[in-house]
């Protein structure tokens, strides 16, 4: 009955029911059919989200929002053009280091991809790259957000699999400064086979004094990871740190947020919020029936007799998770599937961490191609470009994406380097 | 009214949280530290009463506010049509079959009605158990759930009836 009650979920997805209300709709069913009083259904939703670990996810929402409303974004671009705007396909390196750095203040990928398109499509096409480049350029390096701490998906995949979030935040740096700098080469090759010149060059002078102008920008992260990572608070506290800190540099030293635009952004936050946390309530239904029915052991069973092969095992699920990512949205993703991952992962050996970056990292590619892809889709609604458009151009830096994937997936050393 | 509650649900959990952290750094470490032997004691043992107190209410109450938060924000979401959903197949089901928007608000119908009772069953059997740090029962948090599927299913009908 348990396979039943996922294909129903499926059908109700591909119809188009919201995926939460698609859980909590199968749930119910699965509830009724196996004789559980469904006053369980609410006492789950309850409960599901009843946790204080998880209100990590809205402050940091709510820590993107507010950088979005400041000129932190600004700051950062002249940062990364003083540091990078000198090499070849200046403003497309640029594109990719400021991505870099509001991956530090950002967990999510959509919401970098937002303000990024807003900024950098137009000045890049402004110094004569064509706008399709530009917008495929912004939208795959966004994903560096979701990688680089802190990040949602992350927050979200220590809460399901009870993994510790500093070591998941600890294990995302290498893999991402990695993509980023993947990115780069490609920027490099495109730069070279269509001629991009450099933003400008290289002066000492211009780089103290950006960094001057970003400094407080560049703190927000130091206190929000350092202090994560150091021991010294848990996510939740952490992220709460850096929304006091994002709105101290707001309204008192960049005087860039009035106190009136904080109900819009808070009210934006909830809603964003809600959406992820409504998966999390609806799956904690959903994962009681899946768990009582033994489904993750199941298809932990069906893997193995796959092959043995513990390489073609890890290619299997990363396919897998792939194929996943096209389908379904990265929290939903990590909520609904990892769990049932999970007993076959921990049973080939590969540590909880290591998975969990493994998995962001495909679900990462997963925000680029389409049906959903969600951070594609995103650029796409800003820059007014159609999907095929962007494609000519992203589809290399996707590849990019799948060959940083590979390494970090066979090499555990790269996201286990600071356990 | 959901915006309200959402606006204040959000605000008080993160005050509480600063709270919790100013506590425990800047009171219980810090000044503690400082204020050893000497005139600033008193200082810290009246603040430690002060924040102790809420410190204590602040493990618990914003998980509880994440409740209120996550289903003020359903509903509005709901509203604004910004759940998440894979709409590739339903937009050409819709241009065939005109009734198919109709079954699937149908079927969000019965869901969501079930829940409300439920829900509403839910608060009367354990609703009335206290919560640990504080004399509030626990049904004021899971009130919520049975008002936010409530609100969605009366914005169901009444966008029925508009069309």
């Amino acid at each position: 009955m348990g396979w039943l009650i996922v294909l129903l979920l499926i059908f109700l997805i591909l119809l188009g029911l919201p995926i939460s209300f698609a859980i909590i709709t199968s749930s119910l069913i699965a509830m009724y059919l196996s004789g559980i009083d469904l006053i369980m259904a609410p006492i789950q939703l309850f409960s599901g989200v009843n946790r204080f670990i998880l209100l990590a996810i809205p402050l940091f929402i709510f820590m993107g929002e507010l950088m979005n409303a400041t000129t932190i974004a600004y700051r950062i671009i002249n940062l990364a053009r003083a540091l990078v705007g000198w090499m070849k396909g200046g403003l497309a390196q640029v594109n990719v280091v400021t991505s870099m750095f509001m991956a530090e203040m950002s967990g999510s990928a959509v919401a970098d991809a937002a303000i990024m398109s807003k900024i950098f499509v137009p000045s890049m096409v402004k110094q004569g790259y064509s706008k399709a480049f530009s917008a495929a350029v912004t939208a795959t390096s966004a994903t560096l957000g979701i990688i680089i701490p802190p990040s949602i998906p992350m927050v979200l995949y220590g809460v399901t699999t009870n993994t510790s979030i500093s070591d998941l935040f600890l294990a995302g740096i290498i893999p991402g400064i990695l993509l980023g700098l993947a990115f780069m080469v490609t920027n490099y090759i495109f730069s070279k086979k269509e001629n991009f010149k450099s933003d400008k060059k290289f002066k000492a002078q211009n780089l103290s004094k950006a960094f001057k102008e970003a400094y407080a920008a560049l703190i927000i992260p130091v206190i929000v990871v350092g202090g994560l990572i150091g021991g010294f608070v848990t996510a939740t506290e952490a992220a709460c740190l850096g929304v006091l800190v994002s709105l101290f540099f707001g309204i008192f030293i960049f005087k860039d947020i009035k106190f009136k635009d904080l109900k819009v952004i808070v009210i934006n936050t909830v809603e964003q919020s809600s959406i992820v946390l409504m998966i999390i309530a609806a799956s904690a239904v959903l994962g009681q029936f899946l768990a009582n029915e033994q489904l993750p052991q199941q298809f932990a069973t069906y893997i193995t007799a796959i092959s043995d092969n513990y390489y073609i095992k890890l290619l299997l699920i990363n396919f897998f998770l792939l194929l996943l990512g096209m389908f379904l949205h990265a929290s939903a993703a990590i909520i609904v599937v990892v769990p049932i991952l999970l007993p076959l992962v921990t049973q080939m050996g590969i540590d909880p961490v290591h998975f969990g970056v493994i998995t962001c990292l495909n679900l990462g590619v997963g925000q680029q191609t389409p049906p959903v892809a969600s951070v594609l889709l995103t650029v796409c609604a800003t820059t007014s470009l159609k999907v095929e458009q962007i494609m000519k151009y992203a589809k290399w830096y996707i590849l990019t994406m799948v060959l940083v994937l590979l390494i970090s997936t066979y090499v555990p050393s790269l996201s286990l380097f600071f356990k | 009214m959901a915006n309200v509650l959402a606006v204040i649900s959000f605000t008080a959990s993160t005050f509480l949280i600063t709270i919790n952290i100013f506590h425990r750094h800047v009171i219980s470490t810090f000044l503690r530290k400082i204020s050893e032997d000497n005139f600033l004691e008193s200082v810290y043992l009246y603040l430690n009463e002060l924040f102790g107190t809420l410190s204590v209410i602040s493990d618990e109450i914003p998980g509880l506010l994440l409740v209120w938060i996550t289903f003020s924000g359903c509903y509005l979401s709901y509203v604004k049509h910004r759940h998440i959903s894979f709409d590739l197949f339903s937009k050409n089901i819709e241009k065939k079959f005109k009734t198919f928007p109709k079954i699937m608000n149908g079927i969000l119908f019965i869901t969501f009605a079930i829940i409300v009772y439920y829900s509403s069953k839910m608060i009367f059997i354990s609703g009335r158990t206290f919560i640990e740090t504080l004399d509030v029962q626990q049904g004021w948090f899971m009130l919520i759930l049975p008002l936010a599927f409530l609100s969605m299913c009366i914005k169901i009908v009444s966008d029925l009836i508009k069309k």
